[in-house]
């Protein structure tokens, strides 16, 4: 019954999941017809050398990123939800996010360059993100032996949200107008940004990053019994933690690094897996959160991109406006919904 | 008997900071027996929470040693530990979105691979936890469904399936109802005696603790615990002085803890053991006390007629009620133990 239920949504979710890259394959800015695209992705390329380039160079890292991306930051919020044992823990609302791009300011504005100038490169984008991730997730760690309710510690990841932003602030102050631009129109969040070179990078880090997290399906499922359950079933708790955290930081700083700060897709994908599912099992929710994860991003993207004439909307524009209702949702029928309580 | 479980020189605590130390409780020596249940009982706020943690492993010891099946408790990984205790305490879960199968299913970890998925052997002892402890019939219903009763015993059933020889639990009957109190008891009582498991247990519910346990664990007011077996710490008074308190006395003949009233107003109850039982129960609980032989008599032939004898004057009240409402008047006017 439960496992029917598992292989009709991930179906569903790969249906999805193909249809999108079917779309975001034809569907941009400029027309170019199906036919022509299907045969260039075949291999056979168009005499048209500048369609080539736009499906190669922009349509196809554009449906990886967005894939991956997604994937990572909706397995990102379902571990962070797990560990804190609380629906609304995300990387962007514990503060992850905007450590990584406190990081990803001092590189990009102190520094004085954009992202993906040569002489800084990506990889200090990527170290800037990553060490701002990490910084912010051991504050939380430390407070966390101290205290103990996990309400009290999402609103200090919150705080120290607010206490990046205001460090961003001073930075955007401080630096030149053309860095300051570059680094806001980086904070609307774009799938775009990743070039087919970098392409295998990001996908290196965000696949064992969400491979890392399918290591510890049985420890998380312990973890829904709270703390001394799982200590008492064998789970070895620092050891889990700090991994769970780890492979958070570095999802986290890799989307933030190469994609600007994505709200709401953490967030909310965890819960719409948990609905279609019925299950807080993490062995069928991780694989349906990621596919989920991917399918809202690339979702995100295809809307982004089709009031063509006006180039791309940015993410963050669009995130919320799928995520608030089904936040809102989710508050209010918090009774009703099955895995509360 | 073996021991299981021993402490030698505890003391329990917390640690603030590196150096800084609160002790709950010091210089405890304790043993668990193979195939015994054990209450421990005392007051709210004494530490009962914090041994039974320290004993599990899941809280260090200040100093002292823990010792399980002969090896020291810090000796064990957490892995090999989770084989040999399980436990049930008061937290809070967050596993509503799972259903009772898969809760109980948890509890089979120590025992499972890499995924913790179940091999059939799994599934047959997690079915078989859920048959004893009765919650069989919402195997496949939502954790979240379940009354805080039905809860309890889910957890129950997955220290079950966990199939450790220990198995501590930190007031397992506190949400449940008389029946279902009675009936998680009972089976703990029968893993004892039958399947030889060693199981400690907190409660306040002293009637059934007394009842049903092999020794208590006496936790008294100033901090000391004395392993005594449940008639002997009624009939020692051990029991009295359990919660040091001025207004409650334990009740040797009830075994309950009754509030001390006044014993000035004695009234005697003759009849047979149910009426004197319930009549009593009425007279105390408005301020009178059961003695033998006083000038103010109840005889009573049946729940309809209960005969007051009281300064030469004879009155027959057809209930308890009407007995009651009379003596009480009696009392406030100053007609009796002037």
């Amino acid at each position: 019954m439960a496992m029917r239920r598992f292989k009709a949504v991930m179906c569903s979710l790969i249906v999805a999941f193909v249809a999108l890259c079917f779309l975001l394959l034809a569907i941009g800015s400029v027309d170019i017809p199906l036919k022509e695209v299907l045969s260039v992705v075949s291999g056979n390329m168009s005499s048209n050398e500048a369609w080539n380039f736009i499906i190669l160079e922009s349509r196809i890292p554009l449906i990886v990123t967005s894939a991956l991306a997604g994937a990572a930051l909706a397995v990102c919020g379902l571990l962070l939800q797990t560990l804190f044992a609380n629906p609304l823990a995300d990387p962007s609302i514990l503060g992850i996010s905007t450590g990584s791009s406190l990081g990803v300011a001092i590189v990009m504005l102190m520094a004085g360059g954009s992202f993906g100038v040569v002489a800084y490169g990506y990889f200090a984008t990527l170290a800037g993100a990553l060490i701002g991730a990490l910084v912010v997730m051991a504050v939380l760690l430390a407070f966390s032996s101290a205290v103990k309710s996990s309400t009290v510690l999402l609103i200090i990841g919150v705080l120290i949200s607010y206490l990046a932003s205001s460090a961003i602030s001073l930075l955007n102050f401080l630096a030149t107008q053309e860095s300051v631009h570059s680094y806001v129109v980086w904070g609307m969040g774009n799938f775009t940004n990743v070039t087919l070179r970098q392409l295998p990078v990001f996908s290196a880090v965000v696949v064992v990053g969400l491979v890392c997290s399918l290591l510890i399906i049985k420890p998380l499922n312990a973890l829904l019994l709270g703390t001394r359950y799982a200590a008492n079933l064998g789970v070895n708790l620092r050891l889990t933690r700090n991994f769970l955290l780890l492979v958070t930081g570095v999802l986290t700083a890799a989307v933030t690094a190469f994609c600007g700060p994505v709200s709401f897709i953490g967030l909310v994908t965890p819960h719409i897996s948990r609905l279609i599912l019925k299950t807080t099992d993490h062995l069928r929710l991780i694989p349906a959160t990621m596919l989920a994860g991917s399918v809202m991003a690339m979702l995100c993207v295809l809307l982004s991109v089709l009031p063509s004439d006006t180039g791309l909307i940015p993410i963050n524009a669009i995130t919320p406006v799928i995520g608030v209702p089904v936040i809102i949702y989710i508050i209010l029928n918090r009774r009703k919904i099955f895995y509360f309580n | 008997m073996k021991s299981v479980l021993e402490a030698h020189n505890l003391a329990i605590g917390y640690r603030k900071g590196s150096d800084k130390k609160y002790k709950v409780l010091g210089n405890l020596n304790l043993s668990l027996y193979e195939g015994e249940l054990v209450s421990l009982l005392g007051a709210n706020g004494t530490g009962k929470s914090t041994l039974l943690r320290t004993l599990a492993g899941l809280q260090p010891p200040l100093s002292g040693d823990i010792i399980v099946n002969g090896l020291p408790l810090s000796a064990y990984g957490n892995k090999r530990l989770s084989k040999l205790i399980s436990i049930v305490s008061t937290e809070r879960t967050n596993a509503g979105g799972l259903t009772v199968r898969e809760l109980v299913g948890l509890g089979r970890q120590p025992h499972t691979g890499f995924t913790g998925r179940l091999g059939a052997h799994d599934k047959s002892v997690v079915a078989k936890a859920m048959d004893d402890v009765g919650i069989a019939y919402k195997a496949e219903h939502f954790v979240a469904e379940l009354s805080d009763g039905e809860r309890q015993k889910v957890m129950v059933a997955k220290a079950l399936a966990q199939e450790a020889p220990i198995i501590i639990l930190d007031e397992p009957t506190a949400f449940l109802d008389a029946a279902n109190r009675v009936e998680v008891l009972r089976l703990l009582h029968v893993l004892a005696r039958e399947n030889g498991k060693s199981i400690l247990l907190s409660s306040h519910d002293v009637a059934q603790s007394l009842a049903l346990s092999d020794r208590l664990w006496l936790l008294m007011p100033a901090g000391t615990i004395t392993e005594i077996t449940p008639e002997d710490a009624v009939l020692s008074g051990k029991m009295s002085e359990l919660f040091g308190s001025e207004s409650v006395h334990f009740d040797m003949l009830s075994g309950e803890f009754l509030y001390k009233t006044n014993a000035e107003c004695g009234v005697s109850v003759e009849g047979d053991d149910i009426m004197r039982h319930w009549c009593g129960n009425a007279l105390r609980r408005n301020g009178f006390v059961i003695v033998a032989g006083s000038g103010c008599n109840i005889k009573i032939s049946s729940p309809s007629a209960l005969e007051l004898t009281f300064g030469g004057e004879h009155i027959v009240f057809n209930s308890v009620e009407e007995l009651t409402a009379h003596l009480v008047k009696l009392k406030k006017e100053g007609e009796l133990w002037k």
